[in-house]
């Protein structure tokens, strides 16, 4: 949309810090995604690495490892399955390449003893079931896969489990499986992109948004002219800056998963910064669960942590609400809510996070977050005014640049 | 005490019947209902004892009749009518002790029970001694006591045999007691067949004169052949509240008399409008009694100043229990012919002291057995070795205790204590007339008493006085003498008790243990558990307690017994306290039962010795089951295994198979035998760089599917012989392992499952036949199982199989003798080995050390333990090689978070 000339100015000065920060990021991303080294060069061998593959290679895996599987019993020695171990032992961070592998150690899961008979059985039938889905190059859901033979997976949490051994076997991501979840983040802004062939501009989605398809291998050519992507976590606050039109007065890209953030958000959070080279910043509530949040963004959860070189975006800047913030902006009293005991021991645990340990000032925004004993929500910006969020606040943040 | 009046008569007298009759509750009369089972109890411990007097595998019968008001009035009306003068008595006689026998309404209310009285007559006959028919009044009619100069162990808790229930019947209903006895004292004399003939005496009772009426006395030919006695009495009760305490009595002596035929009946009244009678039968499943109880001298650890002085008395011939006996029996019917007064104040006396003592722990009133009593050998005329003579009761108030068996002379030497009677030096007192006391003891003892009282080894025990008497008995008291010996006491044992609750309780499993004799308070004692679990019995815990081999019913809260069970850890055994069904059985004999409460119905829990004794027997009996529970469970686990595999079978082998068919679809090239090498190079390239030899099977398999060569039915009957051949492997493997730990268990010369057992019992066990190149290796130095198994030909053993439990696990299993005495033990390289054990030879050689094992521990228990017992389960689990199993598959288990 067209703008006055002197509001064009006037973003034009709040986007300085912005626009530089991009062109560095753009500079960092193109630099290393070429010169991404193998494993073979850093000289680590004997580790599995997950990695996004194409339907025909997984169904090829799969039908080498039913080869295998039919020799071994054929030859009277019973059926076998290594399953690499997914455990903190078994896990190797490399950190040129800022992703877990996994290292050798296997478990077998095996037919003949009767703990196992049962993972292993729901391993071929999900194998099996998955091959055949990957034949017609379709999707499904964890839940239609467990409905699929309801039977023998007495409850969706065996079927589940078994999706995170298959893919370590195979070495692929679990979306590579094509399985995924139903869709919860939304998208809005400025960009545009093909899934499935169809175009999606998400500059005119409405003040709904997009949701984000859990299909990421369906999505492609990404075309923006933004110079960042906001991440937002309360659906409250993406509404408010969708209502607003917020990317059209500062370009950018709004990304919400309402909450935790679930696969494809993560998904789609990353190949976003990766396709059009762009810095991430986030919005969440001055609390230990906001801070959360982005970790999860960052670095992923535990289970799926061998996955973590699709799911994980690293260098997400934490741009506000912090506690530095409640009295920069002079927030209210009555916006200020106390830190129960759990909130209080959260934030302790979290204290002792990698991801806190690394960013020094970071850690000092949650101990003082601590020691005040006081938390926000983004909400409470609204005491100033409902459009406080989106006409003085983050167009003030930006322009100072206060983002760490 | 016995006020002395002008004439040496007393005036307010309470004989040891009054005494009882007056305090029924405690001899077990507290209302109608439990005053029948009561008197239904003692009638059978009665006859179980006469049984047992004459080695005679008891049959015993109980008939309860419940009178109709019709009925009775006619027997009471009878009853009267026969003895007027006897009524009348009795009516004086009972006056004071509750209504007069007219009203049944008066006396419920006397007796402050709030069930109605009803009136039942009680039949017991038994096929034992029976008695002779001059003492049939004697034994029956009278309430004796004896002298103390020896302790045994006796069914019944105050020696009074039957008595109460004569009392009571007296009490209840006035009506005298019926009896037919046909007397045959040995063995020998019963197999000469049944006696020519019987006594039917019809007797009636003077409670308070404590001396028996006789209504009839006859004396007949017997021609019905009956052995035994037949008692019949008639007494007031309530059969509704107790009817199932009566059954579950009679069914509790079924189970610790196992070799006793018992049989109860109950008859409805006759004018009910509905039969509710029925009768029920034990019948005899042991043919073996134990041995009977022997006499034992005191231990000074129970004696107290009474029973010194008594002994001290005895010893001198002041009073000798033999001429005590015959002539006093003799003098006393000459005397009550004389003078009734005399001899009744005698009695009156004696009772007055007991009610001084009244609940006492000194309760070797036990010993009062007079009727049918097993001292009576061959001598009818010795049958009552405690009768009392005619004693003055001039002199007896100096005794002033339950046991002044006080004959005259005795009374009068004790207090003149002058020389009358044998010389014996103090010394040879102690040693001879006390248990356990060796000379050097006796010494000690000796130098142990105070100076002043110039007592030596010599000193003549004529001329101690109280204040010797006292200071001797505190040296007794305090000396340190080795504990009483079990010998003399008469055990259930264990292979009774294992028969008894095998077959009225029908358990999945049993468990049963006999700890070795201990001592309590100078009196020994023996504990023998058993453990039952599931079979009939109600979930959860329930105990059995018997004391000197009769049930004890009531009460059961504090006792011992039931508390060690409360306490026991069962988790730790694999028992489930609240859910499983287990019934624990405790049985203790002693010469003395420490019991408490008045009713005597439980044992306490503060006799440490006797506390810990049942603890023991009870772990020990559950150590035995939690191996027995863990074979089982581990049976269970490998028949299920085999089931849940073959289950998913057909799920896996189609999966495969479907999966091959649609490879085969979408790449029909490689489907083509034989191009599929031969196929582009870069393909063949791409492939090794790959999974490379997964490749190659793939490329190999696709042409086998295409043909049909391998379809899902192939690959499924592949997988369950793998499946069945893997699992006769495990058991082999299992098997293998044990043998193996077994022989390098014995190379230490250790006790299997032992961290360093004893070595007379690993020399026992290393009788078994070994092969030639085991021997060899065992010998000089240490061996692993590992090293064992790869000398030995055979099987081999299953990779991956690591037994699960470690040594400690199973330390506790070699202590029984029950099981085989090889229970496996872990070793740490077993599994990894190739070679094995020979499957037969060693493991019947094991089996038969094993065996040799339970019989060299057996033999070191005392030798008053049955040897009949069986050790292994009497279900029949043999010591076989299908029980061979300690671990199952270690359950290696997903590593996901």
């Amino acid at each position: 949309m067209a703008l006055a000339k002197s509001q064009t100015a006037a973003v034009a000065r709040v986007m300085q810090g912005v626009v530089a920060m991009r062109r560095q990021v753009e500079k960092e991303l193109s630099a290393t995604s070429g010169r991404a080294p193998t494993l073979e060069a850093l000289g680590i061998t004997n580790v599995t690495e997950v990695r996004e593959r194409d339907p025909s290679a997984v169904m090829r895996a799969i039908e080498e490892l039913f080869a295998d599987a039919a020799d071994s019993i054929l030859r009277g020695q019973g059926l076998h399955f290594e399953v690499p171990n997914r455990t903190a032992t078994n896990q190797l961070y490399v950190p040129e390449l800022d992703r877990i592998v996994l290292k050798s150690k296997t478990s077998t899961r095996s037919f003949d003893s009767t703990a196992q008979v049962r993972k292993t059985a729901i391993m071929t039938r999900v194998m099996e079931m998955l091959h055949q889905v990957l034949r017609r190059n379709i999707h499904t859901t964890k839940r239609d896969l467990f409905y699929a033979d309801v039977k023998l997976f007495r409850s969706q949490d065996e079927s589940d489990a078994v999706l995170d051994d298959v893919a370590c076997v195979i070495g692929c991501t679990r979306t590579s499986l094509h399985v995924v979840a139903s869709e919860k983040g939304v998208v809005v802004g400025r960009v545009q992109f093909r899934e499935d062939g169809d175009l999606i501009d998400c500059t005119r989605m409405g003040v709904g948004g997009k949701a984000i398809p859990p299909f990421i291998d369906k999505i492609s050519d990404f075309r923006s002219d933004a110079e960042f992507i906001l991440l937002v976590e309360k659906d409250a606050a993406f509404m408010r800056l969708a209502e607003d039109r917020f990317y059209n007065k500062y370009p950018c890209i709004i990304i919400t998963a309402k909450g935790q953030p679930d696969v494809a958000t993560r998904l789609f959070l990353r190949k976003c910064r990766d396709d059009l080279k762009l810095p991430v910043l986030g919005l969440v509530d001055a609390d230990p669960y906001g801070l959360k949040i982005l970790s999860v963004y960052m670095s992923g959860s535990k289970t799926m942590s061998y996955d973590s070189a699709s799911l994980t975006t690293s260098d997400i800047k934490w741009l506000g609400v912090r506690p530095s913030d409640l009295d920069k902006y002079n927030i209210p009293e009555q916006c200020r809510l106390p830190m129960k005991a759990s909130d209080i021991k959260y934030g302790k645990a979290l204290l002792e996070e990698d991801f806190v340990r690394r960013n020094p000032k970071w850690y000092a925004e949650l101990e003082a977050m601590l020691s005040s004993k006081v938390k926000a929500e983004i909400q409470a910006l609204s005491s100033y005014g409902f459009q406080y969020l989106t006409e003085t606040y983050l167009p003030r943040k930006l322009k100072e640049r206060d983002w760490i | 005490m016995p006020r002395r009046g002008a004439k040496g008569e007393t005036a307010v007298q309470v004989s040891a019947a009054s005494f009882f009759a007056n305090n029924q509750a405690i001899a077990g009369f507290d209302n109608p209902g439990k005053a029948l089972f009561t008197s239904i109890r003692e009638l059978v411990e009665n006859s179980l004892d006469a049984c047992e007097a004459v080695a005679q595998l008891p049959d015993i019968r109980i008939t309860v009749e419940e009178l109709s008001d019709a009925d009775f009035g006619k027997i009471r009306g009878i009853g009267p009518a026969a003895t007027p003068a006897a009524t009348a008595g009795e009516s004086a006689a009972s006056g004071a002790s509750g209504g007069s026998a007219a009203k049944p309404k008066k006396r419920a209310r006397d007796d402050g029970a709030d069930a109605a009285m009803r009136f039942f007559r009680i039949t017991c006959s038994d096929n034992g001694c029976g008695m002779p028919h001059d003492q049939v009044p004697h034994m029956l009619g009278r309430v004796l006591s004896g002298s103390k100069y020896v302790v045994r162990q006796t069914r019944g808790k105050f020696g009074l045999g039957a008595k109460m229930a004569l009392i009571w019947s007296k009490k209840s209903t006035g009506l005298p007691i019926t009896v037919a006895t046909a007397h045959a004292p040995t063995a020998a004399a019963r197999a000469r067949g049944p006696p020519a003939r019987i006594t039917r005496c019809v007797l009636d009772i003077d409670v308070h004169r404590n001396e028996p009426r006789v209504v009839s006395h006859v004396l007949e030919a017997n021609e019905a052949r009956q052995c035994g006695t037949k008692l019949s009495i008639v007494i007031g009760g309530a059969w509704a509240a107790y009817r199932r305490h009566v059954l579950r009595y009679m069914q509790q002596l079924a189970i610790i008399t196992p070799y006793a035929e018992l049989s109860f009946a109950y008859v409805s009244p006759s004018d009910s409008p509905t039969d509710r009678g029925f009768s029920y039968r034990w019948s005899r499943r042991a043919l073996v009694m134990p041995q009977a109880a022997a006499e034992v001298r005191h231990h000074p650890a129970s004696v107290n100043n009474l029973v010194v002085r008594r002994l001290v008395d005895l010893a001198t011939g002041v009073e000798d229990e033999a001429s005590a006996r015959v002539p006093a029996h003799r003098a006393a019917s000459a005397a009550r012919a004389r003078k009734p007064r005399a001899t009744s104040a005698a009695k009156r006396s004696r009772p007055a002291s007991r009610a001084a003592k009244g609940s006492d722990d000194e309760d070797e009133d036990e010993d009062e057995d007079e009727d049918e009593d097993e001292d009576e050998g061959d001598d009818s005329e010795a049958g009552e070795p405690f009768i009392a003579s005619d004693a003055e009761p001039s002199d007896e108030e100096a005794y002033d205790e339950e046991e002044a068996g006080g004959a005259a002379p005795s009374g009068k030497a004790s207090s003149g204590r002058s020389g009358s009677g044998k010389q014996v030096p103090l010394r040879v007192f102690l040693t001879k007339w006390f248990a356990c006391v060796s000379r050097g003891a006796a010494k000690s003892i000796i130098g142990s008493l105070p100076p002043s009282l110039k007592l030596g080894e010599e000193s003549p025990i004529a001329a101690l006085g109280p204040k010797h008497i006292h200071a001797l008995t505190v040296a007794l008291a305090s000396a340190r003498l080795p504990s009483p010996s079990g010998a003399c006491l008469s055990p259930v044992g264990e292979y009774n008790l294992r028969l008894g609750i095998l077959k009225e309780l029908r358990p999945d499993m049993l468990a049963t243990f006999a700890a070795p004799a201990s001592a309590f308070d100078g009196h020994p004692f023996v504990v023998e558990a058993g453990v039952a679990l599931g079979g009939g019995a109600p979930d959860g815990l329930t105990v059995h307690r018997f004391a000197n081999r009769i049930p004890l019913l009531f009460e059961g809260g504090g006792d011992v017994a039931t508390l060690s069970a409360q306490r026991l850890a069962w988790k730790t055994y694999g028992i489930d306290p609240r859910a499983d069904k287990i019934a624990v059985f405790v049985s203790i004999v002693s010469t003395k039962i420490p019991f408490k409460g008045t009713g005597k119905e439980y044992i306490g829990d503060d006799a440490e010795p006797i506390r810990r004794s049942v603890k023991a027997a009870l772990q020990r009996c559950c150590q035995q089951l939690k191996v027995k529970l863990r074979r089982r469970q581990t049976a269970k686990d490998r028949a299920s295994r085999a089931k849940s595999l073959t289950k998913y079978i057909p799920t896996v082998a189609s999966a495969i198979h479907a999966v091959l068919k649609v490879a085969v679809e979408m790449d029909p090239a490689a489907a083509v035998p034989g191009t599929a090498e031969a196929a582009a190079p870069g393909a063949a390239a791409a492939a090794a760089a790959t999974t490379g030899h997964r490749a190659a099977k793939r490329a190999r398999l696709l042409p086998q599917v295409a043909s049909g060569e391998v379809s899902a039915g192939v690959i499924a009957a592949k997988l369950e012989a793998a499946v069945m051949r893997s699992d006769a492997l495990d058991a082999a493997a299992e098997a293998a392992e044990k043998q193996a730990a077994t022989v390098a268990a014995l190379s230490l010369g250790r006790k299997p499952g032992a961290a360093g057992g004893d070595a007379s019992e690993a020399r026992l066990l290393f009788a078994c036949p070994l092969p030639a190149s085991v021997r060899e290796a065992l010998v000089p130095t240490r061996v692993g199982a590992g090293a064992i198994l790869a000398l030995l030909p055979g099987a081999r053993t299953e990779p991956g199989d690591v037994p699960d439990e470690g040594p400690t696990s199973e330390e506790e299993d070699e202590g029984e003798g029950d099981t085989e005495g090889c229970d496996a033990d872990t070793q740490p390289n077993a599994s990894d080995s190739e070679g094995a054990a020979s499957s037969v030879g060693l493991r019947g050689g094991s089996n038969a050390s094993g065996r040799r094992a339970s019989s060299g521990r057996r033999g070191k228990r005392p030798p008053a333990r049955d040897r009949g017992s069986s050790d292994s389960d009497a279900e029949g689990d043999s010591d076989g090689n299908d029980d061979d199993q300690s671990a199952s598959d270690s359950s290696d288990d997903s590593d996901f978070e």
